[in-house]
C-alpha cells in the first residue's frame, strides 16, 4: 500500500504539523541542508556552460524525473523521522494569494517584511530558528559551483517577496493547455524547446523556459511559482525555502496528469541515447539508482489525492 | 498596471537619485554629456564584445570583463556564478528562474535581489564560458 500526497487544503492540522515538525527535524540533523546543496550541485552543473555539456535536471527532459526522484529521497528523509508524513503539494492554479493557509504562521510562514524581505512568521523565519547554512568557501581545484554551496550570498535568513516580480500566478487554462500537449520534449532539448507550433514539449511548456504565442510572458508554472513567490524561491538554492517542496510535488502531480491524459504517447523522451541529454534509459546522478524508466510509474511509489 | 522588478526596488527603496541615472558607467571617461548615452547603451543589449563594462548600479559596482578575460560578472568585486544558455539567455545564482538577456542584465538583477547583502567570496572567478 503506497502512500497519498494530498493537496495542503485537504491535510488535517494535525497531518500538517507533523509534516512540519520532520522537516525541522530534518533541518536540525543536517539533512534538509544536505538536499539544498545537493539542488545547487546539480542545478551548476546543468547550468553551467550551457551550449554545450551535459544536463541532467533542469532545462532538459530529465527534470521531470530527476526531480522526481529528489522529492521521493526527500519524503523518505521525513518519513525516517515521522512514518505517517508524506509531501503535500500547492495548487498554484487556484491557490492564489497571501491569505492562504499556505502562508500561514503554522505553515509556510509569511511574505518578507519590507525592505530585506526578511521573513518574519511561521516556522521558517530566522527569528524562530529557521537558519540558512551559509555557504563555505569553495575548496580544491573543483569548480567553485560544485562543491561547498549552500547558499551563494550572506544572508542567513529566509526571504520572500510575494507578488513584485510577477503579479500572477497560473490559472486552470494555462495548466490545462499544456496539460494538452502531446509531446514529451523534443530537439533540442533546452529552454528553447517547443517554443513554436506545435509546441512539442510539455516538459518546457511546464518547467516554464518557454510558452505559447498568446501568453504574455516568459515564466509560466513551474517558473511561475519561483518567481512569484520571489526571494530564494528565485535563487540557486530555491530549496533553502520549504515552500520549494510543495511547488515541485505540484510539477510532479502535473507529469502523471499528463500521462493519465495521454496514455498512448511516449511519457518520457529521448528514448534514444542522445548526447548531453539523459535518454530514458540514463541512470540520473548523483544516486544512478535509476533510470527515467524506472521513474515513469509513480504509483509504485505514492499517489495524489485528486 | 502592474510595476517590473526595477521599477519596485525604486519606488520602495527610495533609490530615486540612482534611477534618474539609470546606470552610471564608472569609466565614461568624465564626459557629463556621454554618460547617459552610455548608460542607455550599456542598457540595450550588449553588443560592445571586447570591451569591459564598470558601473554603478544601486550603489554597488558592477563589472563585466571582456571575453578575453573570461567574460565573467562581478557585484563589488565578488564573482557572480552566471551561466550563459546562447547569446541572450543568461541565468545567474540570484535570479534563477527567467532568463536575461545580457550578463549586465543578470548582474544588474543580482544586485536587485541581494539587497544589500554580499555575495559569497570565491578565489576561483567567474563561470561564462564561450562569450
Amino acid at each position: 500500500m503506497v502512500h497519498v500526497r494530498k493537496n495542503h487544503l485537504n491535510m488535517t492540522a494535525e497531518e500538517k504539523r507533523r509534516f512540519i515538525n520532520a522537516v525541522l527535524e530534518i533541518k536540525r540533523r543536517g539533512i534538509y541542508d544536505r538536499f539544498v546543496k545537493l539542488h545547487i550541485q546539480v542545478n551548476s552543473t546543468d547550468y553551467l556552460d550551457k551550449e554545450t555539456g551535459k544536463r541532467l535536471g533542469h532545462v532538459n527532459p530529465g527534470f521531470l524525473p530527476w526531480h522526481r526522484q529528489y522529492l521521493l529521497k526527500f519524503e523518505q528523509a521525513l518519513q525516517k523521522v515521522d512514518p505517517r508524513v508524506t509531501l503535500p503539494y500547492w495548487d498554484w492554479t487556484t491557490d492564489h494569494g497571501e491569505n492562504s493557509p499556505l502562508w500561514s504562521k503554522d505553515f509556510m510562514g509569511g511574505n518578507g517584511r519590507p525592505g530585506d524581505r526578511r521573513v518574519m512568521t511561521g516556522p521558517f523565519a530566522r527569528r524562530n530558528g529557521w537558519k540558512l547554512n551559509i555557504s563555505v568557501i569553495p575548496e580544491g581545484p573543483e569548480d567553485p559551483a560544485l562543491n561547498g554551496n549552500y547558499t551563494h550570498d550572506d544572508r542567513d535568513y529566509l526571504v520572500r517577496d510575494f507578488g513584485t516580480l510577477t503579479p500572477d500566478l497560473p490559472t486552470p487554462q494555462e495548466l490545462e493547455q499544456t496539460l494538452d500537449l502531446t509531446v514529451y520534449d523534443c530537439p533540442p532539448w533546452n529552454h528553447t524547446s517547443g517554443g513554436t507550433p506545435p509546441y512539442e514539449s510539455f516538459r518546457n511548456h511546464l518547467e516554464g523556459y518557454t510558452k505559447f504565442a498568446w501568453e504574455p510572458r516568459l515564466g509560466k508554472l513551474h517558473g511561475a511559482a519561483h518567481v512569484w513567490t520571489g526571494g530564494h524561491m528565485m535563487y540557486i538554492g530555491s530549496p533553502n525555502d520549504p515552500v520549494f517542496f510543495l511547488n515541485h510535488c505540484m510539477i510532479d502531480r502535473c507529469w502523471a496528469l499528463w500521462q493519465a491524459r495521454h496514455p498512448d504517447v511516449p511519457h518520457y523522451l529521448p528514448t534514444v541515447p542522445t548526447q548531453d541529454v539523459p535518454d530514458i534509459n540514463t541512470p540520473l546522478g548523483p544516486w544512478h539508482t535509476k533510470t527515467p524508466a524506472d521513474l515513469l510509474d509513480h504509483t509504485q511509489f505514492y499517489t495524489y489525492d485528486q | 498596471m502592474p510595476m517590473n522588478r526595477r521599477e519596485m526596488v525604486m519606488a520602495t527603496t527610495g533609490a530615486a537619485l540612482v534611477a534618474a541615472a539609470a546606470a552610471v558607467p564608472l569609466l565614461s571617461g568624465g564626459d557629463d554629456t556621454g554618460a547617459t548615452a552610455e548608460a542607455a547603451e550599456a542598457a540595450a543589449p550588449a553588443k560592445a564584445a571586447g570591451q569591459e563594462h564598470t558601473e554603478r548600479y544601486l550603489g554597488r559596482t558592477i563589472r563585466v570583463a571582456t571575453a578575453a578575460d573570461g567574460g565573467g560578472v562581478y557585484i563589488d568585486g565578488r564573482p557572480l556564478h552566471l551561466m550563459k544558455f546562447a547569446d541572450d539567455a543568461y541565468l545567474s545564482s540570484m535570479c534563477h528562474y527567467e532568463m536575461a538577456p545580457t550578463p549586465l542584465d543578470a548582474a544588474r538583477r543580482a544586485v536587485e535581489e541581494l539587497r544589500g547583502a554580499a555575495l559569497q567570496p570565491s578565489t576561483h572567478g567567474t563561470h561564462v564560458t564561450h562569450l
